[in-house]
């Protein structure tokens, strides 16, 4: 009978305790209940970044009051679900969220984000002018033209390349490859340079020439072909038309497939499951001669406690290449994230001071110390501009960026591409035949999305986001000082 | 002759043994260099075993520097890991309890849709995390379980609850109903024949369960990226955020991944003798 008691007393205290730390522990260890005070929750991957949010915030509370606390994720899959399933739910879990540019058309076009233009209109410290208007619409704006800003920029990114100065500026380098290529060894300005030089430094298993993402997971493997299929004259869509075929395999899209196959002979073995975290490796520990890159991880390579060779580390804009039709176009993918107020948030007004507050020149200058801000005034500042050797180019390469589709069928268009490019590189399938089962797919992915697809009886790849000097006849050198 | 055969039989043994020794004891081993090696020590090919050791990465885990000021604040790693003891460790209790005497219940009864309710149980096992974790979350939600320790309890009991109720079952099968049936004659009721003399005999199965469902819970991932937000948070879903200006915090997730690690080791040496016996329902390893 004694038992028994007991074990009624133990069931009772289970319930009791898991009811107790259920409702009572909403701060960290102790049991507070927020009543009037607002603290405002934002979700992004975990980084640097996010960590600088976190701490220039803490100057938010003690103006306001307001509490901003972190809910910090893993990179990848995991941060796009917790934003896509808290969304799914209409639920109130957090109040920001910066998401990754190309989920602009998934979460507004979903109807779960606050539409930003009422609130920049009023604003007395914060104007649309404050950007540039390319760095809005990649960030904010959806649909594509459209002048709704749903998100501001946080964290602005390009991809660019970092390479061993010591070895592209070594006499004995630099007449070898003189010697064999007829042309002196600089930073190369077209791809085909590029394939050259990487070409000339592999020399296994010390050396390669070429380090660059190429895994399956998330966007790893596009973000570095798109680049590719731009500048070869290719696209991935007809945002007109919502035609894919024809464009993602297209014969210019297939040249930039085929001239990333080309590349990875000249990179380390196993780099078709490599992310950035596998580039950045593989430079700090003197694998490759180049790298091709996030300007986020750039600082880092700028680093001599991360970066043995960061005395000797170069950093540099990517090329660009001359297309079947004779135009030389320069094109590269964006990175970062904008930020965004949930609709669902129960601090909409909250959220919006901070964010207002936040984007604000003298907090965009802080933490553009540490990351890449957006705020073209910040980006025209000579401080941060000389602040070190990357700055500069950032500021031009996000001029040449393109991006995936703005569409709310992102995440399944970038898995289908991700697939099926996957199987061009490692063999499963020829290019022409993974592009063309990859435009076949994403078509009928639009078309169960009830978008019309209008075929063109030309195939017109447009540039969609090209900028001067880009579809041009002629190899336009990009030096910045 | 003879002796010669049980020497060679013994060095054979003995290096079998330490095959096995290092394939266990190996990734444990590099783990713990890996969270005291520098980045690029750890990334050295061929790898370094001889380096420099830093227990930096111990420090980060608990302290955190800010980049602005160089100012040194407390992390919230020991929030998290008090979260995750509290959430696997109810959970694993309730699912156990319930799961003993659903186990039981099941072993002795007969019911109408008893096989399709066992069915049920197991079934609650078979989908994988991500097919249900956008619906599950919705319901969390709309009952405002997400992102509190009672949800993520109640998430652990309910996952460990078939587990444990299949694995009791066939402990309770394995004994004969004469026992209780003896207990019976002897005044008991069912629930004081359970209580003070069944249970006593299935511990070992008790403690291998317990051992199995606190694993999960432990070490689940999916169900805690989504469903906790920062009041729930555990530590697994948290160790990949570790991300610095290089990419991957990797000397921070080993050095988190050895913390998180020692609970379990702790656990299956105090249930180790159970182990096998919970593996097979209670068919071997019963003394």
């Amino acid at each position: 009978m004694k038992k028994t008691k007991w074990l009624v007393v133990l069931l009772a205290f289970l319930f009791a305790a898991s009811f107790a730390l259920a409702g009572g522990t909403k701060e960290e260890g102790a049991a507070k209940k927020p009543g009037k005070e607002v603290t405002l929750t934002v979700v992004w991957h975990g980084g640097v970044c996010a960590d600088m949010l976190l701490e220039i915030a803490k100057d938010w509370t003690a103006m306001t009051g307001v509490k901003v606390e972190g809910a910090l994720v893993g990179y990848g899959p995991a941060w796009h679900d917790k934003i896509a399933s808290e969304f799914a739910a209409k639920g109130s879990g957090f109040d920001l969220a910066c998401w990754d540019s190309q989920s602009i058309g998934e979460f507004a076009g979903g109807g779960h984000c606050v539409l930003l233009n009422p609130y920049i209109e009023k604003s007395d410290k914060l104007k649309m002018s404050d950007w540039s208007p390319e760095m809005l619409a990649r960030y904010g704006e959806y649909p594509d033209a459209s002048g709704k800003i749903y998100a501001l920029p946080i964290n602005a990114d390009a991809e660019g390349m970092h390479y061993r100065k010591d070895l592209f500026e070594d006499p004995k380098e630099k007449s070898g490859f003189k010697a064999k290529y007829g042309y002196e060894l600089d930073i190369p300005q077209t791809w085909s340079q590029l394939r050259d030089i990487a070409k000339w430094f592999t020399r296994p298993p010390e050396m390669y020439g070429l380090g660059m993402m190429g895994g399956r997971e998330y966007d790893y493997l596009t973000s570095v072909t798109n680049c590719l299929v731009w500048v070869f004259g290719g696209e991935l869509w007809n945002p007109k038309t919502n035609e894919i075929k024809g464009y993602i395999d297209s014969p210019a899209s297939i040249d930039g497939v085929k001239f990333y196959i080309d590349l990875m002979q000249y990179c380390p073995p196993g780099v078709e499951t490599w992310g950035w975290d596998e580039v950045n490796t593989a430079f700090q520990t003197g694998k490759i001669a180049m790298a091709h890159n996030w300007f986020y991880f750039f600082g880092a390579m700028d680093d001599p406690e991360q970066n043995p060779y960061a005395d000797a580390t170069g950093f540099a804009i990517l090329p660009g290449e001359v297309g079947r039709d004779g135009l030389f176009r320069r094109e590269f993918s964006m990175g970062g994230q904008g930020i965004g107020i949930s609709k669902y948030s129960k601090h909409v007004q909250e959220a919006w001071d901070f964010i207002e507050w936040y984007e604000m020149k003298e907090q965009q200058k802080r933490y553009g110390a540490v990351c890449q801000t957006g705020r073209q005034d910040v980006l025209d500042d000579p401080a941060w501009l000389n602040a070190n050797d990357y700055n500069r180019l950032f500021r031009v390469a996000f001029k040449y960026t393109n991006d995936y589709w703005h569409l709310p069928e992102y995440a399944i268009l970038l898995d289908i591409l991700q697939e099926e490019t996957h199987n061009a590189i490692t063999g499963k399938k020829s290019p022409e035949k993974a592009m063309a089962d990859c435009a076949d797919r994403q078509e009928k992915v639009l078309e169960k999305a009830g978008y019309k697809i209008k075929r063109t009886p030309h195939v017109d790849v447009p540039d969609t986001v090209c900028p001067n000097p880009c579809g041009k006849p002629k190899i336009i050198p990009i030096h910045v000082d | 002759m003879t002796g010669r055969k049980s020497i060679a039989k013994r060095i054979v043994f003995i290096i079998i043994l330490a095959v096995i020794l290092i394939y266990t004891l190996f990734p444990l081993y590099w783990l713990f260099l890996a969270s005291i090696k520098t980045r690029i020590d750890l990334f050295t090919i061929p790898p370094k075993f001889f380096f420099k050791p830093t227990f930096n990465h111990y420090k980060r885990l608990f302290i955190y520097t800010t980049l602005e000021t160089g100012e040194e604040q407390q992390t919230r790693f020991l929030f998290w890991l008090t979260n995750s003891v509290i959430e696997a460790g109810i959970g694993t209790t309730l699912a156990v309890v319930f799961g003993t005497m659903a186990g039981y219940i099941n072993s002795r009864m007969e019911y109408t849709g008893k096989k399709d309710f066992m069915f049920f149980v197991l079934s609650t096992r078979m989908l994988p995390p991500v097919a249900i974790i956008v619906p599950l979350y919705i319901v969390f939600a709309r009952f405002r379980l997400a992102d509190t320790r009672f949800g993520m309890i109640l998430l652990y009991t309910l996952i460990g609850l078939g587990l444990a109720t299949w694995i009791m079952k066939g402990f309770f099968d394995g004994i004969p109903t004469e026992v209780e049936e003896a207990a019976f004659v002897n005044g008991y009721t069912r629930f004081q024949a359970f209580i003070k003399i069944l249970v006593p005999m299935v511990k070992g199965g008790i403690a291998a369960t317990a051992g199995f469902c606190f694993i999960f819970a432990w070490n689940e991932f999916t169900f805690a990226s989504i469903i906790a937000t920062r009041y729930a948070m555990t530590l697994p879903p948290r160790i990949v955020a570790f991300m610095g200006t290089s990419g991957f915090e990797w000397g921070i997730v080993a050095a988190s991944g050895y913390i998180l690690i020692i609970p379990i080791l702790v656990l299956f040496i105090l249930i180790r003798k159970y182990i096998l016996m919970g593996m097979t329902f209670g068919v071997l390893g019963r003394k």
